[in-house]
């Protein structure tokens, strides 16, 4: 362990929205295992902004795997080969000695990259804007006791809550699809009394919001789930599918 | 009226219209395939079958009705490929290994391919004239015992096997019939329902090239 | 003397009856206001929100993407309240009492009590939000005891209860985006505040896409724009937090307090080499069971599970025998850096202590301790490649948190008429030391109870009519595009991360855990030295018409800088020590922070007289007539 990772970077590099991009190679010398894949960019950058070059840009905040920020595809998966994490998690003793890593942006007309691999995500600010809440005013609410929400549902409300807004799901999706997104944040507040009231024309107008993005269809591949760094379940998906068709077919007349 | 053009317009709406397209048509071969099975009951059985059913008075309807359904189901897929594609954009560098099975990746391509298959199946039977005594068995029997026709049959059967395995658990997911308690199980039953019906084709072929010699 | 506008009257009545007093806006009046909220964290989304639902029009701007990554929601622990729904003696006036005793007595009475009051309310309207609260198997509402509280009034959602609020408050003001009421400005720094005839009216940002300089008009303005751990360049911040909208807001008029308070956190995971860019915290609750220990030998270079119980010193168990290892954080961050000081620190750098598991895992099981702590232990796990259930874990304190900043009054308005500071940003009411759970409390607090009542009091004063076509406008957006061009102007070649780690290191060493006379004054000497510097030698790559990530990090170490010098001059001021300020010259002689109550009950806050000047020091006098200052022992 005492020697360090010599790695070949391949990274996208996009000047803005508006240019071409293309895949350029960086060589990486005695890169320590303990350091985070971010960290081993900001390695990377350092050294570009000493020679005077443009160094990469991307997205990060918290570092710590909660905030959705980070947003690489390396080597063909969103945030990396290991389960269950974001790229800021990531260390590089997940790495051979040698290897070579391929780092993308988020692909999907929805999300236009902005610069290298920065991309635009505020599709899904919007589709949240048309339904992702519950509409209650300050100081409208009642004593937070006053209705029991059984364990179970309050559970699951978390699991899907738990989703942090990155786009692994629509980068992994074969179909850039953002349902596992979308039938998230439904279920969130659809599994909650408190959220029942406006689940009909949630549910419609969230779906429509998503539509509206341009994102692509869900063909139940199971991709997003498999790739989701929180471990979002499909059965949201179900869910989400399932009170659509009833919102939607036996509306009120 | 505007839940109905929701169907059209949203993309869960147009999932469940794949989704009721498809089960009708997998209902279809569930009643086609138990029809089948009478060609291993005896000549007489089967042409009987086959002769009462060209008599009801329904058929012309079902068969539009059929024709209807594919004609939707086709014209939804191409569209939902077509967006799927656009949604993607720019396309990855590194071409991953999919998390996704084969099946489910391949549904527009199996798709296309059940389509050709299905032209050739209804020159081959349905609008082809049907003589000589043993009638529509003698047809069929003739044709399947063929080794060209036989494996053609039996390879679409695989590729419809394929399409079904995702297709109709996948609908149960678009209607939202899922739930972590049962879904690990209703999910198997479907996928072994798929493998049965894509089977029960695939055999009648395989048999017939084997007893050829003896029959 | 700063005059803190403190409603007469018991402590338990002033907010209602500050309240009566304070005018109110006519609800058609409200639509002609235009405010301008900055941040988007639990203080600025839940303002941002609430006003607008008052019929406010409110401009919301934030660095990120998009509102929901603000760093409040990297938050863990929990969310305190007075509920006392476990019936275990909690009431408003001791989590009152709580607060000001853990902040060592340099908070606001009144702003605290006010706090204590409001925090049942913030439960009320999170639940109703829709956050996913922990609960019983009734059904009802979940508390636990966090940070060595004697009650349980902490409550929580999983780890990730800051994810879970701000999630709320963010759901609450993109539903105000969607009627209009809001106009969302993501990924948009503040550069400057406007000031016109004395009165904040308006800001100028930098849209970090293509780097317009824009200007913003409001008839009132708010910053809940974080804290400045960050100045340490290693914290557990997230990488973009800083001080820039709190420094350009100083640097117009808004007096700084307190600077010198920051936290440290005691259960961080170490540093694990040069390269390393951010701090991870690991929850406080870890030292429920785990024991604390180095080798008593400085030279003991064997691996932890091969020292012999006789050979290790469990310092905390033997110099706090009260409290053993759940001394409150100041005093068990210190006790760390001072083994570590000794030489018998732990790990590749030395700059560790262990956090021992094996007795616990005896005692009840690994069943039990991978209940309380799997997660904990998994991402412990994910960063370092250890298992903490085979070999002690590795902690070491880090900057957590920043009690100083703007000075505000009871209406939580700066020294600027129309500025007012929400949040982390503001001096706030947690003085010189914060206890756990508070800070989501102050946040939202501040955003959803606080401003909406204060703010109306405000704009009921006689505010002409002005446009960013004004004088000031232009002079200010002049100010900001001359910064801006004067950064990207250096093509040095040693890069902005190597500065800001410099500076973090100086800032840490003299003015982090224990500071000195000697030690601030070196300091003091030398950040003018590296700020030279870096005005000098920094390499800024790129435009600044482009994104450009590079500019923005400069521009905030460059603010950094500045900072620094007067953190360090208001710890060399403050010749005392308290909560998380530890004097070197001023501890008793079991080396316990010892406070100065005769000179020193008083807030700092510092008024900017230039480049060239020195800042002015004012006094706020703190007056505690309910929670009398006694010095605090944990032995």
């Amino acid at each position: 362990m005492s020697k360090g990772l010599n790695l070949t970077l391949k990274v996208w590099r996009q000047k803005n929205t508006l240019s071409k991009g293309e895949i350029v190679d960086y060589q990486l010398e005695d890169i320590s295992r303990d350091m985070s894949f971010l960290e081993m960019l900001d390695v990377l950058n350092n050294r570009l902004e000493k020679e005077g070059k443009e160094p990469i840009a991307f997205d990060h905040d918290c570092r710590e795997g909660i905030c959705g920020a980070c947003s690489l595809f390396i080597n063909g998966q969103p945030h990396g080969p290991m389960k269950g994490t974001t790229a800021c998690q990531l260390h590089m003793r997940s790495f051979e000695d040698g290897a070579t890593i391929v780092v993308e942006p988020w692909r999907a007309k929805a999300f236009p990259v902005v610069k290298d691999l920065v991309t635009d995500r505020s599709a899904f600010d919007r589709i949240i804007q048309a339904g992702g809440y519950i509409s209650v005013r300050t100081g409208n609410a009642p004593d937070a006791n006053a209705i029991p929400i059984n364990k179970k549902d309050s559970e699951m409300a978390m699991d899907a809550a738990a989703c942090i807004g990155c786009g692994a799901c629509v980068a992994a999706c074969k179909n850039a699809s953002a349902m596992l997104f979308v039938s998230a944040k439904f279920s969130h507040l659809s599994l909650l009394p408190q959220g029942k009231v406006e689940e009909k024309e949630r549910v419609l107008s969230m779906v429509d919001a998503m539509e509206r993005e341009g994102f692509g269809n869900c063909t139940n591949t199971g991709a997003c789930e498999a790739e989701c760094p929180k471990e979002i379940s499909m059965d949201n998906i179900a869910r989400l599918n399932r009170k659509w068709l009833s919102a939607n077919s036996f509306a009120d007349v | 009226m505007t839940w109905l053009s929701n169907f059209l317009s949203t993309s869960v709406g147009r999932k469940q219209l794949m989704a009721v397209t498809g089960l009708g048509m997998a209902g279809f071969l569930v009643i086609h395939l138990s029809g089948n099975l009478l060609l291993f009951v005896g000549e007489q059985t089967f042409n009987d079958y086959a002769a009462f059913l060209h008599k009801q008075k329904w058929l012309p309807l079902a068969r539009i009705g059929l024709i209807a359904i594919t004609v939707v189901h086709i014209y939804l897929a191409f569209q939902l490929a077509m967006q799927n594609k656009t949604a993607r954009g720019t396309e990855y560098y590194y071409k991953a290994a999919s998390d996704a099975t084969l099946a489910s990746r391949s549904m527009i391509y199996t798709g296309c391919l059940i389509f050709f298959y299905l032209i050739i199946h209804l020159m081959n039977f349905t609008f082809e004239t049907v003589e000589g005594p043993a009638g529509l068995y003698g047809l069929v029997v003739t044709k399947l015992s063929n080794p060209t026709y036989g494996l053609f049959y039996v390879g679409a059967m695989v590729v419809l096997g394929l399409h079904l395995v995702h297709g109709i658990q996948s609908a149960f997911q678009s209607f939202g019939i899922g739930h972590r308690g049962h879904t690990p199980h209703l999910k198997k039953a479907l996928i072994g329902l798929a493998v049965l019906i894509s089977a029960g084709f695939a055999l009648i072929p395989i048999i017939m090239m084997i007893t050829k010699g003896g029959a | 003397m700063l005059d803190a506008k403190i409603p007469e009257g018991h402590v338990s009545e002033k907010w209602d009856k500050h309240r009566f007093k304070t005018k109110l806006v006519n609800p058609a009046n409200k639509r002609k206001y235009n405010i301008i909220v900055v941040g988007t964290g639990l203080a600025g989304a839940s303002a941002a929100a609430s006003l607008a639902e008052l019929g406010y029009n409110v401009k919301a701007f934030c660095l990120q993407d998009s509102p929901r990554r603000a760093h409040s929601i990297a938050a863990q622990g929990g969310i305190n309240a007075a509920k006392n729904y476990p019936n275990d003696g909690d009431s408003v006036y001791r989590l009152f009492y709580d607060t000001v005793k853990g902040g060592d007595y340099r908070a606001r009475e009144a702003n605290v009590y006010r706090l204590a009051q409001v925090s049942n309310n913030i439960i009320d309207q999170c639940t109703a939000q829709g956050v996913p609260f922990g609960r019983d198997y009734g059904g009802y509402l979940d508390n636990r005891s966090f940070g060595g509280a004697q009650v349980s009034r902490t409550f929580y959602a999983r780890g990730q209860t800051g994810q879970q609020l701000l999630l709320g408050a963010y759901s609450a003001l993109m539903a105000q985006v969607h009627t209009g009421k809001v106009t969302l400005y993501p990924r948009t720094e503040m550069l400057e505040v406007v000031v016109v005839d004395g009165q904040a009216r308006g800001i100028i940002t930098r849209d970090l896409i293509n780097g317009a300089i824009e200007r913003h008009e409001a008839h009132a303005v708010c910053l809940a724009t974080g804290g400045y751990s960050n100045v340490y360049y290693l914290s557990t911040n997230a990488i973009p937090c800083n001080v820039t909208a709190s420094w350009r807001a100083y640097k117009k008029g808004a007096f700084f307090a307190n600077p010198c308070f920051t936290q440290i956190h005691p259960t961080c995971i170490p540093v694990s080499g040069d390269h390393q860019s951010k701090l991870t915290l690991m929850s406080e609750s870890l030292r429920n069971d785990g024991r604390v220990w180095v080798p008593m030998d400085k030279d003991d270079k064997r691996r932890p599970e091969d020292i012999p119980e006789a050979e290790r010193d469990y310092y905390l168990e033997t110099r706090y025998p009260a409290f053993g290892n759940l001394v409150p954080r100041d005093v068990a961050s210190r006790a760390s850096k001072g083994v570590c000081d000794e030489g018998r620190g732990v790990g590749a750098t030395g700059l560790a202590v262990y956090l021992d598991f094996e007795d616990a895992i005896k005692r009840d099981g690994k069943g039990t301790i991978e209940a309380k702590y799997g997660n904990l232990f998994d991402m412990y796990a994910k960063i370092t490649g250890d298992n903490p259930y085979k070999t002690p874990m590795k902690i070491f304190p880090a900057p957590h948190y920043t009690m100083g900043g703007l000075w505000v009054d009871y209406n939580l308005m700066t020294t600027i008429p129309g500025l007012f500071a929400l949040g982390e940003c503001n001096f706030s009411d947690h003085g010189a030391n914060r206890l756990g759970a508070s800070a989501l409390m102050q946040g939202l607090a501040d955003g959803y109870f606080v401003i909406p009542y204060t703010i109306g009091g405000y704009l009921n004063n006689d505010l002409p009519e002005v446009t960013t076509e004004h004088e000031a406008f232009a002079q200010a957006e002049q100010a900001a595009r001359d910064n801006t061009e004067r950064l990207i102007a250096n093509k040095g070649n040693r890069p902005v991360d190597d500065f800001h780690r410099e500076l973090g290191r100086l800032v840490w060493d003299r003015c982090g855990m224990s500071r000195s006379t000697e030690g601030l004054q070196d300091a003091l000497e030398r950040i003018p030295e590296m700020r030279e510097d870096f005005w000098k030698n920094v390499s800024i790559t790129g435009t600044s018409g482009e994104f450009n990530q590079v500019l923005e990090r400069a521009g905030r170490v460059a603010d950094f800088y500045e900072l620094a010098e007067l953190m360090c001059r208001d710890a060399l001021t403050r010749e005392e020590s308290c909560g998380g300020h530890f004097r070197e010259e001023h501890q008793t002689p079991e080396n316990e922070a010892k406070r100065d109550d005769e000179n020193f009950a008083h807030v700092a806050a510092w008024e900017f007289k230039g480049d060239d000047a020195e800042p002015e020091r004012h006094v706020e006098q703190l007056e505690f007539e309910e929670v009398k200052p006694t010095q605090r022992s944990y032995k």
